[in-house]
């Protein structure tokens, strides 16, 4: 479950009818590699329509994936005109992560790249962290049954906050809970 | 001389190594040789890239036959550059406006290279959505061949006034570009390279 104060709770409120009866695109971001293509899957009024993965050669330099990444993307769309496009959002990395800093970069070229392609009116970004906890029993990693995995999420939370949050204009945030008065910490308190 | 910079930019580029800007530098240098006679003849198009912020915008040069025909920034709505606004919709923008800016090809298309690090293995959190409108600006404007402008290679051309500005940033790297693209000729005069 996502929580009210998070940022793709309030994409997913800025369009649960869409999310919910419309068409949806989910994608899992990559540049093309050995080990990993760009995933994707397409739901329509909460049902899986179709899903795979681009075919993008790993030997090309990163500037034509990404050219060829945005193309594909296209064609996807001219094929199921969405109105949202549920994406793996990518964490910057805090200080120590145990990834492939040149790798990350990959990833964040291939996140900018599909978001700057014309293409559906909304658009909702899942952290990792956030959708893998939500993930299915029945859930299987992979480059397709991720796009699959994050779509299905991305509707299910719809129908979660339809019922329960009222719609919210898009991009407003939910109101921060109020809070007591922070005690003063000083270098007189401490022993 | 060196140019007055703001301190965090300089404590910044005082991180890298010299043998990592020198590895840089190089890879630079020799994208430069290898596409010369394209910068010199052809057509360019020169971006210092950003995700578009209250302080940054993405910015442009098109070079044509080794000239500056056009300078400028991307202009971006302000109600997409406040707190509120999501990256999405920035990147969006700039990826439109390049589209419908620069429909044509491109011989050859300069970045400003952003460097994921300087020392540890991890992209740092400001630069992340800089290093996504790369993302963005890759895809949207199509060229035969690129070039990863090094920050070190033009800032030696900052004049002793400089301040910074993204339009003066872009019209350096330009500049830079063609001089280094004459330089590469002329070593290749000298040597008789084919």
């Amino acid at each position: 479950m996502l929580g009210k104060d998070s940022q793709a709770y309030s994409q997913i409120q800025g369009c649960l009818l869409p999310l919910m009866s419309g068409v949806v695109v989910a994608v899992d971001p990559s540049v093309g590699s050995t080990s990993s293509q760009p995933g994707w899957a397409v739901y329509i009024q909460g049902e899986l329509r179709a899903s795979g993965t681009f075919s993008i050669n790993p030997e090309l330099p990163i500037w034509e994936r990404l050219r060829i990444l945005a193309y594909s993307m296209r064609k996807l769309y001219q094929e199921w005109d969405p109105d949202v496009l549920v994406y793996e959002d990518i964490l910057a990395q805090a200080k120590g992560g145990n990834r492939n800093a040149g790798g990350h970069a990959s990833l964040l070229k291939a996140v900018g790249a599909i978001l700057s392609i014309s293409g559906p009116d909304h658009c909702v970004g899942l952290y990792p962290i956030s959708w893998k906890r939500m993930a299915r029993t029945t859930y299987v990693k992979g480059d397709e049954n991720d796009a699959i995995e994050i779509g299905w999420i991305a509707i299910e939370e719809a129908k979660r906050i339809s019922e329960k949050d009222p719609p919210r204009s898009y991009g407003e945030k939910a109101k921060k809970r109020p809070t007591g008065p922070r005690k003063a910490r000083s270098g007189a308190d401490l022993p | 001389m060196a140019a007055p910079v703001g301190d965090a930019s300089r404590q910044f580029m005082d991180r890298f190594s010299p043998a990592l800007i020198e590895e840089l530098c190089s890879v630079y240098r020799g994208q430069v040789h290898y596409v010369r006679d394209q910068i010199l003849h052809g057509k360019v198009l020169v971006m210092d890239p950003s995700a578009g912020s209250l302080s940054s915008l993405p910015a442009y040069a098109y070079m044509r036959k080794g000239k500056v025909e056009e300078s400028g920034v991307i202009e971006i709505p302000q109600d997409l550059l406040g707190k509120r606004a999501t990256i999405d919709k920035r990147l969006f923008w700039i990826g439109q406006s390049l589209r419908e800016k620069f429909p044509e090809k491109f011989d050859v298309l300069a970045v400003e290279y952003i460097h994921h690090t300087p020392m540890s293995n991890t992209v740092m959190p400001s630069f992340q959505h800089n290093i996504m409108s790369h993302g963005a600006i890759y895809a949207s404007i199509p060229a035969n061949h690129r070039v990863d402008m090094m920050p070190w290679a033009w800032h030696r051309n900052r004049p002793f006034d400089y301040i910074k500005s993204d339009l003066v940033d872009v019209q350096l790297m330009a500049k830079t570009l063609l001089e280094d693209a004459h330089n590469a000729l002329s070593q290749k005069a000298h040597r008789g390279n084919p």
